[in-house]
């Protein structure tokens, strides 16, 4: 199967597009989606796949890289490494976008009560 | 090393009168611009109209001879730049107007002749993609559609610096991402520079890796997209005392605005030891988009 559909970022925010390909890859191993052995889609490839410059591409695979995510074999591309270079948990990754919410909720007046009804009404939306 | 652009203390203003016996005006259009392109970098140029968007691309271009101050292509002085730079150059303008050629595809072969390189089947398959009839007039086509054939005549010589002013102001989305997908599949590659003018900062966040923000006919800031949205916060204070004097020592700040007890700043850079203070409420990251009006208000 091709990688690259597992992909999906959005240009449009606060956050660079090479980050947002590291983040996505991180959480797509923690999940298993991608797989010890499994090759990524080429730089091209995958820019083409999503219409950003090659260059961002590259710059989220070399920091991939020197995560240990990722080894890059020459003559094959980029291959995925076992998940334990994660080095952090499901839950570890989640933790950045959990803080956000918790501060917003704070910002806005809702209780721990509000956000965990809240909470499990989107869950279940998405379920 | 030699950039593809390079522009050195450049400034340019415009002289002129409206009736015989006023005072001549002088309309200043660039001050002071001095920045360079490297090789493969894709840039967007971004203003608000009237910033001197044009005004630079037609320097650079050598369109314009500046007052002061020189634009260099590929080393050459843009203004008196030989044969040989231009073969490696192209550019789109703002509104193309050739409505002289019965078609798009006969124009594109004429227009070939100038160029050593030309790659004929290239340019006929972009105009094909793009949905260029070919047996239509040129000035029966829309402008949407005669950008289009600008686009596709740019690319014919697969230049190595290429500028383009406002390529897709008149273009549909389904057509911007088009473009944007030719661009990136068919054309660039590591020796290939681009500069674009646009509006719309969501294209310039897909493929540019550079951005240059004129203000006032000078340059506000010419960074790594990357780096600036990494660096580029908007933070809002709580008014306590302590607030009003901490904020005096920010230095750089844009856009600082009071709404009751509320003080919201912005940076452009990080600075140490933002966001460490006890009445620090948020550090919000920009799109584009935001900053651009961030930095305009």
């Amino acid at each position: 199967m091709h990688k690259g559909i597992l992909f999906s970022i959005n240009p449009n925010t606060g956050t660079p597009v090479f980050k947002q390909l590291v983040d996505q890859t991180q959480r797509l191993i923690a999940r298993g989606q991608l797989k010890e052995g499994d090759l990524l889609p080429s730089t091209r490839e995958l820019a083409k796949l999503l219409t950003i410059n090659p260059m961002t591409v590259s710059k989220a695979y070399s920091q991939l890289e020197t995560m240990h995510l990722v080894t890059r074999k020459k003559g094959i591309g980029m291959l995925v490494n076992s998940a334990a270079e994660l080095g952090q948990t499901q839950q570890q990754l989640f933790q950045p976008a959990l803080i956000e919410t918790c501060l917003q909720g704070k910002q806005l007046g809702l209780s721990l009560q509000e956000i965990k009804a809240l909470l499990s009404k989107q869950w279940r939306t998405m379920e | 090393m030699n950039y593809p652009l390079k522009m050195v203390d450049l400034s340019h203003s415009y002289q002129g009168r409206a009736w015989p016996w006023q005072q001549p005006k002088q309309d200043q259009v660039l001050k002071n611009i001095g920045f360079q392109l490297k090789p493969g970098t894709i840039t967007g140029l971004l203003g608000v109209n009237g910033a001197g968007k044009t005004s630079l691309i037609q320097c650079a271009l050598g369109l314009i001879n500046p007052q002061q101050g020189n634009s260099y292509l590929f080393g050459q002085n843009s203004w008196d730049s030989d044969h040989n730079i231009r073969q490696q150059i192209a550019y789109v303008p703002q509104l193309f107007d050739l409505a002289l050629y019965s078609n798009a595809f006969k124009l594109s072969k004429h227009w070939g002749h100038y160029y050593n390189n030309w790659d004929q089947g290239f340019v006929e398959k972009i105009l094909r993609l793009f949905g260029i009839p070919e047996n239509q007039p040129l000035q029966q086509l829309s402008i949407g559609q005669r950008q289009k054939i600008s686009i596709a005549l740019a690319l014919g010589h697969r230049p190595n610096l290429l500028i383009l002013d406002e390529p897709v102001a008149s273009l549909d989305p389904l057509s911007r991402r088009q473009f944007l997908q030719v661009l990136i599949e068919d054309y660039w590659d590591e020796h290939k520079t681009i500069l674009f003018s646009s509006h719309i900062t969501s294209d310039i966040e897909r493929i540019a890796s550079d951005v240059l923000i004129l203000k006032d006919q000078e340059i506000l800031l010419h960074q790594s997209l990357d780096e600036l949205k990494q660096n580029c916060r908007k933070y809002t204070l709580e008014n306590c005392p302590a607030a009003t004097d901490y904020l005096k020592e920010i230095d750089h700040k844009l856009s600082v605005r009071t709404l009751d007890d509320r003080i919201t700043f912005c940076l452009t850079e990080a600075q140490p030891g933002i966001g460490q203070q006890a009445f620090t409420l948020t550090a919000e990251a920009l799109n584009l988009e935001a900053l651009f009006l961030e930095l305009h208000t």
